[in-house]
């Protein structure tokens, strides 16, 4: 059965670079979050970003490293905060704007240097 | 998928290592290293290294002749090692006999 | 421009060509079985140049890392997988060059090997941190051009000729003992994977999005991958032949990285000796800084991290921590005292298990024209490329096996 709708947008979008509008990447889709109810069309709602995203994709001691290393953080960018989607996902705002770039701006504190 | 299959052939395989292997690694190794100390010797007395280098070298084979002694469980073997071992600045030509008595060593064990 | 561009990026190959592991085994596999074991050099070769060709055409039409796609097209656990087996093996390959590297200054100066692991880590990570990623490139691979001397160390002790032809013919010696020829089969496994190191194909890939290649690169790096590769082998088969000629006569199975440099040695006395030691140390120290940068380049492309040298250090953070972290991870394994020949074994054993998940992904993007488009893998690439994973994978199997029975390639 070949997948069709929601279902080919989730493999076709999951796991794919999200690039913002400054082209800086900024994460990868790690899930997709959908809204509706039941009998209702599907909408996709938002992407998700973080290792809170793939949790249950991941067997649990892969996900008890990956939790060490990385958090459980999630982080969701609105669907119409899309540009568009390639081999990359682009935003239409920046990596800031769209709640991506506190893990960046956390790694950056702990370098040496100014700014 | 891989990490099973490694396990699997570690456990498979792991037991294939014996002493007697151990030692019969232990002597090769301790042979060659005689050869490369007994080289660096002979080069160095024709005063073609540089001083450096060949310190590095004779302190680096008498570490890993000491590693491989602990192995070799040969008596005529472990005394040529140990004879070298015991020299304060053993010649090439020392080295070069001890190689013997590591290669005769090796051909017992792997007659074995 | 172009040329001289070409020129020097066929240079920077051939110095980058060798590193610690393929120093060693090129040099036991010649002292222990002659010429016999040249075709597979040269096999492994046209492996490396099919992978390495086809990650740089990767690189510059999808424009996205192959790590960044294999997520996407493998999946999160598969992907996952990959990442952890090859951030393992990267490491100890960057642990085994750091050693080496402090083992070749301890030659050169006599200080303390650990000092001078601390020392040339420290300097690894401050050419990481200043120089931009074409000057590293190029820094360590035009001076491991010293390695040159090996080259013509060969020439110099007239060897047979006509017997190193009759190693580039499969073969398997005859009259080889059932342990010999285990052992045999171990080098050549060893062989395959000091020249197929998965660190490569990611290095230089994802060397090509920091160059920002393009359709237009392609030609650059076909001549790149077949000739630089080309002649850094014929650098390699001159380690092996040098090693038949000299070690095994005189029953040198090099046990001593620093041994290798005998062989230059020998017909050229101290300047041989300087010289092969310097080319060591650039060789060496830019596979250091390449296997480094290959783990954070994975980890950077894996999570979506912004990542590479072509943008400062404070502005890749997380891409910067992580190869600082992992230099100092490589630094530490070192300071434990393993030696460096140990873990160069473990290196090439570690490797070839990687390796087929490593190509995997690389053979499926390069062959998807929904990625690639008139680009994808002609008829040669695909039939070569599968050839080659097939080998891969008999190789990974087998690899285990041979180094625990011959406790690695001792017996």
């Amino acid at each position: 059965m070949k997948a069709s709708g929601s279902l080919k947008l989730v493999a076709d979008v999951r796991d794919l670079q999200i690039v913002d509008c400054e082209d800086c990447n900024c994460g990868i889709v790690d899930d997709i979050e959908f809204k509706g109810k039941p009998g209702g069309p599907l909408e996709v709602a938002a992407l998700v970003v973080g290792p809170g995203g793939y949790s249950a994709r991941l067997p649990g001691w892969t996900m008890r490293l990956v939790g060490w290393i990385a958090g459980r953080g999630a982080v969701k960018v609105p669907w119409d905060k899309v540009e568009n989607v390639t081999s990359t996902v682009h935003l239409k705002v920046t990596a800031k704007e769209a709640g991506l770039a506190r893990a960046e701006a956390q790694a950056r504190r702990l370098l040496p240097g100014r700014g | 998928m891989v990490g099973r299959l490694s396990l699997i052939a570690l456990l498979l395989t792991g037991g294939c290592s014996s002493a007697k292997d151990d030692e019969l690694a232990a002597a090769k190794g301790a042979r060659s290293v005689l050869a490369e100390w007994s080289a660096v010797e002979r080069l160095d007395g024709a005063r073609r290294l540089p001083a450096a280098y060949a310190d590095v070298m004779r302190d680096k084979a008498r570490e890993a002749l000491a590693t491989d002694r602990k192995s070799i469980k040969d008596a005529e073997a472990g005394q040529a090692v140990d004879l070298v071992m015991d020299a304060a600045t053993p010649g090439a030509a020392a080295l070069a006999a001890a190689g013997t008595h590591l290669q005769q060593a090796v051909d017992r064990l792997e007659a074995r | 421009m172009k040329l001289g561009e070409l020129f020097l990026g066929v240079l920077t190959a051939v110095g980058g060509f060798v590193d610690v592991s393929e120093l060693v085994f090129m040099s036991q596999a010649g002292s222990r079985f002659g010429y016999a074991l040249i075709w597979v050099v040269v096999l492994s070769t046209v492996g490396i140049m099919v992978f390495g060709e086809m990650s740089g055409r990767v690189a510059a039409i999808a424009k996205q890392p192959v790590f960044n796609l294999m997520r996407n097209r493998l999946g999160l656990r598969l992907g996952l997988i990959t990442l952890i087996a090859s951030f393992v093996s990267n490491l100890i390959t960057c642990a085994a060059e750091i050693g080496g590297v402090a083992l070749v200054l301890q030659l050169l100066t006599g200080a303390p090997m650990r000092l001078m692991a601390l020392a040339a880590t420290a300097a690894f990570i401050a050419t990481v941190w200043f120089l931009p990623f074409k000057w590293i490139e190029r820094t360590y691979g035009l001076l491991g051009l010293f390695m040159l001397v090996f080259g013509a160390a060969l020439v110099a002790i007239h060897p047979p000729w006509g017997q190193i032809a009759g190693g580039l013919v499969p073969q398997v010696p005859h009259g080889l003992s059932t342990r010999d020829m285990v052992a045999f089969a171990y080098f050549a496994v060893a062989l395959l994977s000091a020249v197929m190191f998965p660190y490569e194909t990611y290095f230089y890939s994802s060397g090509g999005i920091e160059d920002e290649w393009g359709p237009k690169d392609l030609g650059i790096n076909k001549l790149t991958t077949i000739v630089g590769f080309s002649l850094g082998s014929l650098l390699a088969i001159a380690l092996l032949a040098s090693a038949a000629q000299l070690f095994g006569p005189a029953g040198i199975s090099p046990e001593m990285v620093g041994t290798v440099a005998l062989q230059a040695g020998v017909p050229f006395g101290k300047v041989g000796i300087l010289l092969a030691l310097l080319g060591m140390l650039f060789a060496i120290g830019g596979a250091a800084i390449e296997t480094c940068l290959a783990n954070a380049y994975s980890l950077g492309q894996f999570f979506g991290w912004r990542w590479g040298r072509h943008r400062p250090p404070r502005e890749a953070p997380r891409f910067t921590l992580s190869w600082i972290l992992v230099f100092a991870a490589a630094l530490v394994i070192v300071l434990t005292g393993v030696e460096p020949v140990e873990l160069a074994e473990y290196a090439v054993v570690a490797s070839i298990l990687v390796l087929p998940l490593t190509y995997l992904p690389l053979l499926l993007l390069a062959g998807d024209p929904a990625y690639m488009r008139v680009h994808a893998n002609g008829l040669l690439s695909k039939t070569l490329g599968w050839g080659f994973y097939a080998l891969i994978l008999v190789a990974a199997v087998a690899a285990l096996p041979l180094f625990l029975l011959t406790s690695g390639g001792q017996l």
